[in-house]
């Protein structure tokens, strides 16, 4: 069985980067003969579905290159400028998630949905700049703000679970540099869990002849 | 970036240039914008506005009115212009200041412990008009009338 498979096509390889907070993105290369746009999901073995959108696709060699992003892709469309005389987090956060096509995970605590804002203003500014701006302002000093694997966009206090990774293996570990270089069954690492001992805050994987490798930054 | 053709130094000055400009955000909240006032609030705290820049809101309501006096508040017409900020660059605080230079005014009013015109440090009697002053009956120099006095106003006479 391949490592992982994205729109049913088996991945001969390619890259994953998994930020704690932000946009999860991959650039993967399939065994496909045809260009393929719109939603996708890649199955990934022993770990999470990852679902997405491919923003871009070349035919290279006989196999298809792929840019797929999180969720719609959605954070880079413009916001449509508008200011709030009050309201709360919900009602600023809507409007921009609508505004970029994208879903909120139910998942998100309503506390924070719930607290109120004495005002906003939304710039014409991406999506993603105005996501920063409601979350590093409008909530608790060290939310955070990423997609989820299933393509949905999560907001919120970070808790830390454990990996669930049975298997791994610490080829290089770069104390000053906060960073580890890991050997995997296969790419299911995930950031904002806990691996032995380390919080991880990025995660890129690398799929290639020799199974799957991954460098992960800790937080 | 010796030893490179021009096109490629120009093709790297690029892309410098475009992760510089993408690490900057395409509008600032810690910027000040030209805006229109629409209405004034019946007590002057606030303005409703409407920017001049097309990255702004087309309307903000209620945006309240820091004139950067205490104490001071004004009366102002439909049409003024002023600046549109937000206070520490929070989305959240957003403030109208700063007249434009010529803004038609209808009142000003300061409401402050004193109030001190054309001067510091003002001494009663001897440096504020807003006092009387009469010729003395005998000697026709002329003295200060007490018997009505601003203990708040204090104005130099000259």
């Amino acid at each position: 069985m391949a490592l992982l498979t994205a729109g049913g096509y088996a991945v001969r390889g390619g890259n994953i980067l998994l930020p704690r907070v932000g946009v999860w993105a991959a650039d993967l290369e399939l065994d496909a003969s045809i260009d393929i746009k719109g939603s996708i999901s890649i199955e990934i073995a022993e770990g999470p579905t990852l679902v997405g959108t491919v923003v871009a696709g070349t035919m290279a060699y006989g196999y298809l290159c792929t840019r797929i992003v999180a969720g719609q892709a959605g954070l880079g469309k413009e916001t449509a400028p508008k200011h709030y005389g009050g309201g709360t987090v919900r009602t600023v956060l809507t409007d921009l998630v609508a505004t970029a096509g994208e879903t909120l995970s139910p998942t998100i605590d309503p506390a924070l949905l719930s607290r109120p804002l004495a005002g906003w203003t939304t710039l014409r500014m991406p999506v993603g700049e105005a996501l920063a701006a409601l979350v590093g302002t409008g909530m608790p000093a060290g939310t955070a703000w990423r997609f989820l694997p299933d393509g949905t966009l999560w907001i919120g206090a970070e808790t830390w679970p454990d990996s669930t990774l049975s298997e791994w293996r610490e080829l290089d570990r770069m104390p000053r540099e906060g960073r580890l270089e890991l050997g995997l069954n296969s790419p299911a690492l995930l950031p904002a869990t806990v691996l032995g001992d380390d919080r991880i805050d990025y995660v890129e994987h690398r799929i290639g002849r020799e199974g799957a490798r991954a460098t992960a930054w800790l937080a | 970036m010796a030893g490179m053709t021009s096109a490629a130094a120009d093709a790297m000055k690029k892309a410098l240039f475009a992760i510089v400009r993408s690490s900057r955000p395409t509008v600032d909240y810690f910027a000040y914008y030209s805006a229109k006032v629409v209405v004034q609030s019946a007590d002057r705290s606030t303005v409703d506005v409407v920017p001049e820049d097309s990255r702004l809101p087309s309307a903000m309501a209620q945006v309240p009115l820091d004139l950067g006096i205490p104490g001071a508040t004004v009366a102002i017409p439909a049409g003024a212009m002023v600046m549109v900020g937000w206070r520490n660059g929070d989305p959240q605080r957003a403030y109208a200041f700063l007249f434009q230079k010529g803004a038609e005014v209808f009142t000003i009013s300061i409401t402050a412990a004193k109030i001190e015109l054309g001067g510091e440090g003002l001494v009663p009697l001897f440096e504020q008009v807003l006092i009387g002053k009469t010729p003395c009956q005998f000697t026709g120099s002329p003295h200060s009338v007490t018997g009505v006095l601003s203990k708040r106003v204090f104005a130099k006479e000259t």
